[in-house]
């Protein structure tokens, strides 16, 4: 590293003049929880104070490299505002391009084999069911009409289709809310696929609120950023990943969609009554996860168009959900950690301790790798981890 | 609570009822033994602290949302007296405190007297005006508790240490003028007072990131990765930024000689080399140590 003249060393070090912050902003600096106006200013008495300088490093608690990327992510101008091409507008638009590419040919394909099969038809009838289902294999969930292959190519575009129809592809509310509050996934405004996939969660304390959300979406992904988000650019292909999937082999920190186990093949269906009959059962049997911007746990049974509070942990502030099959787990403030063993109808409060020692702050990232091995993260940068379902935790 | 009743602080007073007690409950400072009202009026107090008079209902409301409530409940419950919160208190903060110290200190002796002194403020055994003062009630829920008492405990650490080193040199000033008096220093060559100018100048434009910086790794003798630690980013933005801030901050000084009359050569000279780094003894230099030889005379010999 270059040395810097002996002057500039001895001028830099001039004292600050006026009030020193207080422990409560150097704290909050320490874990990057001042507003940006509050922060630069700390920032200009610190660059010119060596004592509060001391005081902030002494300060500062152990945090991972993932933590500061969030913290540095939840700062960016791309945290603040989402640049044009993680606007929804562009996601859609490239969703429907190739939900429109792969339905011509598919279409082509299919009027091509009729017109082989009327020209020779003593050489195969391909049946309805056979179509739909040759039919519906390269077709992106988000975009495939269930059991309606001929449907025209205007009405499959539509990307803001039913839950039922788009079960892991959240709209709305779920993609938002869920990509910003604890995966810091970004741009994905009112209809967007933010996923909270495991790669950003972080701990990140109470976030400064960013300067003048534009909406109440754009409000809680900015909000969802500063606590601590990384950025996910590859929302789309995750949630088609995630749409495609069975049962996740990862737990979601943020918005966790789950099908149940039954549903997960149905890719031929045959007749309308029966694909309106799976469709039912479908989005009764799909429960997404999100934390409201008053970080009350919320679930959706219709893929995302209707929250509902969920009563668990009277008072405890949720700070991060994540599911694995039929379980979910969710924290927040002072410690909280609860679980549910059947997608979310009875919960328990899970201690987090060991050797005497209790985990502090906030829960701020659930982690679960599998329904054994999971890992938490407080927000004074304490991870805790289970191998046992959350029988027992160990102190990392 | 009556949906029509509000704060009674002149800021938070905006704040509906009924986003008050949705407040109050995420607090759970009943738990703990305040009121409703008493956590309106702490509220309040820190609301009127950190906010405008101008503020609107929603930046009011935000604002004591983002705050860490049941902390805060905690905090100023154990501030109040109550020992529900006392007992919680020692319960969750008590072992994290010394913990924190003995990080601080890294001795464990100092550390559990520091420790000891910190709780000492924090139960308020002393009393001013007749009242007790409990340090808790400076808490205002903007960071963690535990950060809060960290950097409480680091204050502290750095107030002792600066008044022991005025205690020392104290001592040290008395010792000297009775006995021992002191050298004086060497007289320092004067600097070119257009470099301590284009010096101050191209400082004080600095942004305060940089110069944050540049002061922690130069001054302070902090690593890239505690400086990216304080601001939140990665190491390698640390390293990046300081090469970069000492590469500008060089030119910048040569450029504001340049300014003040200097030629590129010179500027560079000034910046380069520190008059007071040559060691030149000048009375030395001038000094005849030869008599024989100062007085020579040609053909005496």
């Amino acid at each position: 590293m270059a040395e810097v003249p002996r002057i500039v060393r001895e001028r830099l070090s001039g004292q600050a003049e006026g009030e020193h912050p207080d422990a409560n902003l150097l704290s909050a600096f320490a874990e990057y929880g001042l507003t940006e106006q509050e922060r630069r200013s700390v920032l200009d008495h610190l660059s010119r104070c060596a004592d509060c300088r001391q005081i902030v490093a002494l300060t500062a608690p152990e945090v991972s490299d993932e933590r500061l990327a969030a913290a540095a992510a939840a700062r960016s101008p791309a945290g603040a505002k989402p640049s044009w091409w993680r606007s929804p507008v562009v996601h859609w638009g490239a969703l429907t391009a190739a939900a429109l590419v792969v339905l011509i040919a598919v279409g082509e394909r299919m009027r091509l084999r009729e017109g082989h099969s009327a020209s020779a038809p003593a050489i195969a009838t391909v049946s309805s069911n056979e179509v739909a289902q040759k039919s519906t294999i390269p077709v992106p969930e988000v975009a495939r009409p269930p059991a309606e292959p001929k449907q025209s190519t205007k009405k499959l575009a539509k990307p803001s289709g039913t839950p039922t129809q788009t079960p892991a592809v959240s709209p709305g509310k779920a993609g938002g809310v869920g990509g910003g509050i604890v995966g810091g996934s970004i741009a994905t405004g009112g209809t967007g696929f933010g996923t909270g996939a495991a790669v950003g969660v972080q701990n990140a304390p109470t976030p400064p609120p960013p300067p003048a959300p534009s909406s109440p979406q754009m409000k809680m992904q900015a909000k969802a950023a500063d606590a601590g988000g990384l950025p996910s650019d590859t929302g789309i292909e995750k949630s088609l990943h995630k749409a495609n999937a069975a049962p996740p082999a990862a737990s979601e920190a943020v918005i966790v969609t789950h099908a149940a186990p039954g549903l997960k093949n149905e890719g031929a269906v045959s007749s309308k009554s029966r694909s309106a009959a799976m469709l039912a059962k479908r989005a009764s049997l799909t429960a997404s996860w999100s934390i409201s911007d008053s970080g009350a746990l919320q679930r959706s049974l219709d893929g995302g168009r209707n929250w509902k509070d969920v009563a668990v942990g009277d008072g405890v502030t949720f700070r991060a959900v994540a599911t694995v099959g039929n379980d979910v787990w969710a924290g927040g403030s002072g410690s909280a950690l609860f679980h549910s063993a059947d997608g979310g109808e009875h919960w328990s409060r899970v201690p987090v301790d060991a050797n005497g020692r209790t985990l502090s702050g906030d829960v701020v990232r659930i982690e679960f790798a599998d329904a054994q091995n999971g890992v938490l993260t407080g927000s004074t940068g304490e991870t805790w981890t289970t191998s046992d379902a959350g029988a027992t935790w160990r102190l990392q | 609570m009556s949906g029509t009743a509000q704060m009674p602080g002149p800021v938070a007073r905006r704040i509906r009822a009924g986003d008050l007690a949705e407040l109050y409950q995420r607090s759970r400072a009943a738990d703990v033994g305040l009121s409703e009202q008493e956590f309106a009026r702490i509220l309040d107090e820190i609301a009127s602290r950190y906010l405008s008079p101008t503020t609107t209902e929603g930046d009011s409301l935000a604002f004591c949302r983002g705050l860490r409530l049941e902390e805060l409940a905690l905090a100023r419950a154990c501030a109040a007296g109550h020992e529900r919160a006392w007992e919680i208190f020692l319960t969750r903060y008590r072992e994290k405190l010394y913990d924190a110290a003995c990080s601080i200190t890294r001795e464990d002796g100092s550390a559990r007297e520091l420790a000891d002194s910190l709780y000492a403020d924090l139960y308020g055994t002393e009393t001013r005006e007749g009242r007790r003062t409990c340090k808790l009630n400076y808490y205002t829920g903007r960071g963690s508790l535990e950060g809060w008492l960290r950097a409480t405990l680091a204050q502290e650490y750095v107030n002792r240490y600066r008044r022991r080193q005025r205690e020392v040199s104290l001592e040290e000033k008395t010792e000297a003028g009775a006995q021992f008096a002191a050298a004086d220093p060497p007289a320092q060559p004067a600097l070119d007072p257009r470099l301590v100018q284009a010096t101050d100048a191209v400082l004080a434009a600095l942004g305060a990131e940089e110069r944050f910086i540049l002061a922690s790794y130069h001054l302070d003798g902090r690593t890239l990765a505690e400086i990216a630690r304080s601001l939140g980013v990665h190491e390698s933005t640390v390293s990046r930024k300081l090469e970069k801030g000492v590469r500008a901050v060089r030119e910048r000084i040569i450029g504001e000689l340049l300014r003040r009359g200097m030629s590129r050569r010179q500027a560079e000279e000034a910046l380069e080399t520190d008059v007071r780094d040559v060691p030149v003894d000048v009375s030395m230099r001038l000094s005849q140590k030869d008599r024989a030889a100062a007085f020579y005379r040609k053909g005496s010999d």
